[in-house]
């Protein structure tokens, strides 16, 4: 192993005085860390090393550094705890970026460690340094995290680290980043110790007022509707605001990356407004019904508004609930601004809700003077797609099929692309399921390899990743890490030979001419590869396999891939995003 | 005997999964042997021709359409002759026997081609028994062409028409694979008296050279006639001839392609038709599962409804129980007075008597002490007994409980017991509230299913708020009603048995649900802390222990009013109403 230094042996003998290192391991255990993500390497030798000594942290050894940070993300998201990831200096750290960059988008608390040369050394041309003045890594993270420092000097480790944690766990979560000069790890360090509670409020603060006109506002609403972002997840009030819709009651649809934050099998479910959205969600909050509409950690960015369509405005109040005040009132004008944690906000509403009624106020919700939405196959753009019988099968079939299978409390990943618009639109998410898409930052490549952290994180659900052929040959050698630790997820890539959802909007960008660099020259072989990998692999091409594929990869208990050959000239439900791009161009 | 029929259904019935493998006990002949003779009934002799043939004999007029469906011989005979009544001669009963054969088997015609006839005929034997158990056949010869079949009597015997059915289906067997029907010779026939029926089936295979035959005779017969009259022919007589015939057989080519052309459709619309029904019964049974879930969830509802009245029914005829036992103890208590007053002046008299001697006041101040004596005895086994019954304090046997799901559980349970009120009901679990608790499962649902139903019966409109909320080492459930609250007066009685003022109760209610929920609690080291506002509504919070180690061991002594006063010190605390 090059660039090991002399003194790193050192850990491999029992402590005799406790190091840098240790201290900083302290600290990850009181968090709850139980791993690692990241690829080992000599600039952070140390670091790796005490952590194979200690027998409560493992490594997860991923293939590149950017399959460890989305990794540590999907671990991050499903125990809403701290997730670790490391990379070695240079490239190793560079190639974090864009993990990195996910994790700060949709606000997941991780803790980013990469490796620098030793601090005597920097500037003076050592292997692989990137000091202030020349590749400069902490500038490089600075602007996708919370949070960028390098530590100095072993002395101020342990503050630093503090106050990264406090800054990952507090307010809008989201990754912070140290970087420390290899020669560092090994010093002696006599610390006070802190408990977390000690350096990390959980103090939750909110506007009381606000959330009372916000109460009042919600049971004078006659057609109250919710849009939940994925603010939701991120505050794990997922229950709080069933709890609000319960008391009104109000209908809910959720931003596509927010889906099924609330169940969409409920009643007064809408399902999705925006890209890939449900016809009912836009005709209701569209319409001139709408009295109040509150907007619960949802940014209204471009693809739940329809391009920031004017119509999204209530009649009588728009509430918009966000932790972060800088996004408050950014492209509408908002009436009652609500901001901080969405579960604490949520809890002291249904507070205040449940308190007037008991004063004998009734909410004035009329929604139970209409139809309820529609329910099935009549709230896709194409009812009769989930029961077309063609060969190859198209998209919206094999996922009704697999909607017969899907266990109750499955985690469903997507990845990005058309695959992704197929899953908002023809999946129904239930109460205890949930939906991840990273549509923050929009990386392909995500959802093949963040599942592997969620497994791990998560050893009793089942993991689905349902993915496409373009995100698999991106970053499917991931795969390998999820055989290598056993973890039973599965991954459905739909294999269409072309990153669908370019070659269908390009085609409808210039009138019908397609962008061919986007069709696969040669088929894929997906099953091949995946076999090769060690992986369990089925293949479905008819209508009707998925069941049976989904049966038996589940009961293998092991990492497994079904690769799903569809008829790829199915267009993805892309209408919105096309014209969306289409208003860009204008513009 | 019907060897088509032998070859019709087993096949069909391997081809299937076989439900129809093994007759029921008494049946002789499956009914889908007569699925060609019905089709052609039901179509030349109108609606209703089934229901005639059929009346009287049990047998229902769709069974023919089924593999599962046995006759006895004497009813198969009657079907048959009923046919024949309905036809004018035998031939037309022969071909009505054989009507829409290839129909008959479906598709799995098409997994037949794979073998010739011959190998068909001898799979037909051989199944057999499969639709019928009359009469024993067995080959007894077979060439390429040529198939002899033996069928030997077991004793039985059976008509002409019987035989004649299972000769027409034998002889329609080469068209499956478009070839021309085969031809039967019969040499002895069990209903002439026989002992066997020996049949000999003759078809024909490949190519027909009657064209090609007819056409180098016709030819032949062109060149010598132009010869004759004189017109000179190059070629001659003999290559007429060879041009006739090749002619011939350029027909039957065609002929057999059109054959080919025909068979290939029909596997094709078969193939389809397959297809087709597969795609619809996958929709069906997409349906049902839907609707079973639709079942099982309104279920589901129904019996925790139940289950939730059914445990307060319990609860209350636990809670009379208690109250009589209380009473007997109160009883026995106030019982002891008299006696004490009895003994001590049974110990005077005693006292007096000894400066007087009286010997028959003696005995009876004796007999007074021994009854006294045995009054007492008496009196202390009762409160024994009655002790002994009070079983309220149960063994505890803590498991440990995922705070998740238990909210899911009381949702679900809320739910049930406010289904179709009025009332606004929810459950939620804050960040606060620890992940795992440890306590006994029993317990915890007497604790929730008694606040969750009093909730659900007093709150006539408006809402109810569970939140699972948490302490250090303490799980906090906090139930929230608008419903008709507790007189602040009444607030501290309503805890004991029975405490509770008889008029607000609800009317299946005993009154005694809250002591329970304070006696439980206390048994675990538990609070319950209260808040309620006549009119408005009530809020109870209850704190459950994380660990079932923090807990005080067992139950707190003996149950009883002074006992039952000490727990609810120990366990309620009345919280002031801010409304």
């Amino acid at each position: 192993m090059p660039l090991v230094p002399a003194s790193a042996h050192a850990s491999e003998r029992p402590a005799e005085r406790t190091r840098a290192v240790d201290v900083f391991l302290q600290y990850l255990k009181a968090e709850g860390v139980s791993r690692v993500f990241g690829i080992v390497g000599g600039l952070l030798h140390p670091f790796f090393a005490a952590i194979e000594a200690d027998s409560e942290i493992m490594i997860v050894h991923a293939k590149h550094e950017g399959g460890a940070a989305f990794m540590a993300d999907g671990y991050a998201r499903l125990t809403r705890k701290i997730a670790v990831c490391a990379g070695t200096s240079g490239p190793g750290a560079t190639n974090l970026l864009t993990g990195v960059a996910c994790a700060f988008a949709d606000g997941v608390p991780m803790l980013v460690v990469t490796g620098q040369a030793a601090s005597h050394s920097l500037g003076k041309g050592a292997a692989q340094e990137t000091p202030r003045e020349g590749i400069d890594i902490v500038e490089m993270f600075r602007p996708v995290s919370k949070y960028s420092a390098m530590v100095t000097s072993a002395q101020t480790l342990p503050q630093h680290l503090r106050r990264a944690l406090r800054m990952a766990l507090t307010g809008r979560p989201g990754p912070v980043h140290l970087n420390v000069p290899v020669d560092l790890w090994e010093k002696p360090l006599s610390e006070d110790w802190f408990d977390p509670r000690t350096y990390r409020p959980e103090t939750r603060g909110f506007d009381r007022l606000a959330v009372q006109r916000a109460a009042d506002a919600l049971l004078a609403a006659e057609f109250p509707v919710i849009l939940a972002g994925s603010g939701v997840a991120i505050a794990g009030a997922e229950e709080h605001l069933r709890a609000l819709v319960e008391l009104l009651p109000a209908r809910v649809a959720t931003s596509p990356k927010a889906k099924g934050v609330f169940p969409e099998d409920d009643p007064y479910s809408l399902g999705i407004l925006g890209n890939a959205g449900h016809r009912e969600a836009r005709d209701t909050i569209l319409g001139d019904d709408v009295d109040v509409l509150f907007t619960v950690g949802a940014s209204l960015g471009e693809t739940s508004t329809f391009n920031w369509t004017p119509r999204l405005m209530p009649r009588n109040a728009l509430i918009q609930l966000d932790v972060d005040a800088d996004r408050i009132g950014r492209n509408y004008p908002v009436d009652i601004p609500l901001v901080g944690d969405a579960q604490a906000i949520l809890i002291e509403l249904v507070y205040h809700i449940h308190r007037r009624i008991r004063d004998g106020l009734s909410p004035a919700s009329r929604w139970g003077e209409r139809p309820l939405p529609q329910r099935g196959d009549a709230r896709f753009d194409d009812p009769a797609s989930p029961t077309s019988a063609s060969v190859p099968v198209t998209p919206a079939r094999w996922r009704a099929d697999l909607q017969e299978v899907l266990p109750d409390n499955a985690v469903v990943f997507s990845d990005i692309g058309g695959h992704m618009l197929f899953n908002l639109h023809h999946l129904s998410i239930g109460s205890r399921q949930r939906f991840i898409l990273n549509m923050g930052f929009g990386s392909m490549g995500h959802g093949t390899a963040a599942p592997i952290g969620a497994a791990m994180a998560a050893p009793g659900r089942p993991v689905f990743a349902i993915i496409g052929d373009g995100c698999f040959t991106m970053n499917g050698l991931e795969l390998i890490t999820a055989v290598e630790h056993d973890v039973p997820v599965i991954w459905i890539v739909e294999n269409n030979n072309m990153h669908g959802i370019t070659w269908h909007c390009s085609k409808l960008l210039s009138g019908g001419v397609g962008m061919k660099a986007a069709l696969a020259r040669r088929p894929i072989e997906i099953a091949a590869m995946a076999r090769a990998m060690g992986l369990y692999v089925r293949v479905v091409e008819r209508p009707g396999q998925m069941q049976d594929a989904v049966r038996d990869s589940l009961r293998n208990r092991g990492p497994a891939l079904i690769e799903v050959r569809v008829d790829g000239s199915v267009m993805p439900p892309l209408g919105e995003r096309a014209k969306s791009l289409a208003g860009f161009i204008e513009k | 005997m019907d060897d088509s029929g032998p070859r019709l259904s087993p096949v069909r019935a391997l081809g299937k999964g076989g439900s129809s493998i093994a007759p029921p006990p008494g049946a002789d002949y499956n009914l889908r042997i007569l699925w060609t003779l019905a089709r052609w009934i039901e179509e030349h002799r109108g609606p209703g021709a089934l229901e005639r043939l059929t009346s009287g004999t049990g047998v229902s007029p769709d069974a023919f359409d089924r593999k599962s469906a046995w006759v006895s011989l004497e009813t198969f005979e009657t079907l048959l002759a009923r046919a024949r009544a309905m036809m004018p001669d035998d031939d037309t009963f022969m071909r009505a026997c054989a009507y829409r054969f290839q129909d008959a088997y479906g598709a799995i015609r098409y997994v037949l081609w794979a073998a010739s006839p011959g190998a068909v005929y001898a799979l037909g034997v051989k199944s057999y028994h499969l639709v019928s158990t009359v009469g024993k056949p067995s080959i007894a010869a077979q060439e390429r062409t040529h198939f002899h079949m033996r069928i030997a009597s077991d004793g039985r015997t059976i008509s002409r028409l019987n035989c004649l059915l299972r000769q027409a289906q034998c002889m329609a067997l080469p068209t499956l694979w478009g070839l021309p029907a085969g031809h039967v010779k019969e040499d002895a026939c069990i209903a002439h008296g026989d002992a066997t029926c020996e049949l000999h089936f003759r078809w024909y295979l490949g190519r027909s050279w009657i064209r090609v035959l007819a056409g180098a005779i016709v030819f032949a017969a062109l060149g010598l006639l132009l010869s004759r009259i004189g017109v000179a022919s190059t070629p001659g007589p003999w290559f007429l001839a060879l041009l006739g015939a090749s002619f011939g057989y350029v027909l039957e080519g065609l002929r057999t392609e059109r054959i080919n052309k025909a068979t290939r459709e029909g596997v094709m619309d078969a193939l389809r038709a397959l297809a087709i029904d597969e795609s619809d019964a996958r929709l069906e049974v997409l349906e049902l599962g839907q609707r079973q879930k639709e079942w099982t969830r309104l279920v589901e509802e129904q019996v925790n409804e139940r289950t939730a009245a059914l445990a307060s029914v319990v609860e209350g005829m636990q809670g009379l129980q208690e109250e009589r036992v209380s009473r007997v103890l109160g009883f026995s208590h106030d019982l002891r007075n008299p006696l004490q007053i009895l003994q001590f002046a049974a110990e005077t008299v005693r006292m007096h008597n000894e400066s007087h001697p009286d010997p028959e006041l003696q005995v009876l101040t004796s007999d007074m002490d021994g009854a006294v004596t045995q009054m007492k005895r008496m009196l202390s086994d009762l409160v024994t007994t009655a002790s002994g019954q009070h079983g309220l304090v149960l063994p505890l046997a803590p498991e440990r409980i995922d705070v998740t799901e238990l909210t899911e559980r009381l949702r679900r349970r809320l739910r049930a017991l406010v289904f179709g009120r009025d009332v606004r009901a929810t459950v939620f679990s804050t960040r606060e509230a620890p992940e795992v608790v440890e306590i006994d499962p029993l317990l915890l649902d007497r604790i929730v299913d008694n606040l969750l139903t009093n909730a659900a019966k007093y709150t006539e409109r408006g809402s109810i708020v569970v939140a699972l909320e948490g302490k250090p080492g303490f799980l906090i459930i906090k139930v929230s009603d608008t419903g008709r609250g507790i007189d602040p007066d009444q607030l501290k009685e309503s805890f004991s048995p029975g405490g509770s003022d008889p008029a607000a109760r609800a009317g299946d209610s005993f009154g005694v649900g809250l002591s329970i929920v304070v006696q439980l609690l206390d048994q675990i080291g538990g609070r319950l802390e209260v808040m309620s506002t006549l009119d408005l509504g009530t809020t109870f919070w209850v704190h459950l222990p994380i660990r079932a180690a923090a807990a005080p061991d067992g139950p707190r002594g003996l149950p009883g009013k002074k006992n039952d006063e000490e727990a609810l010190s120990r366990v309620v605390h009345i919280r002031k109403s801010t409304a």
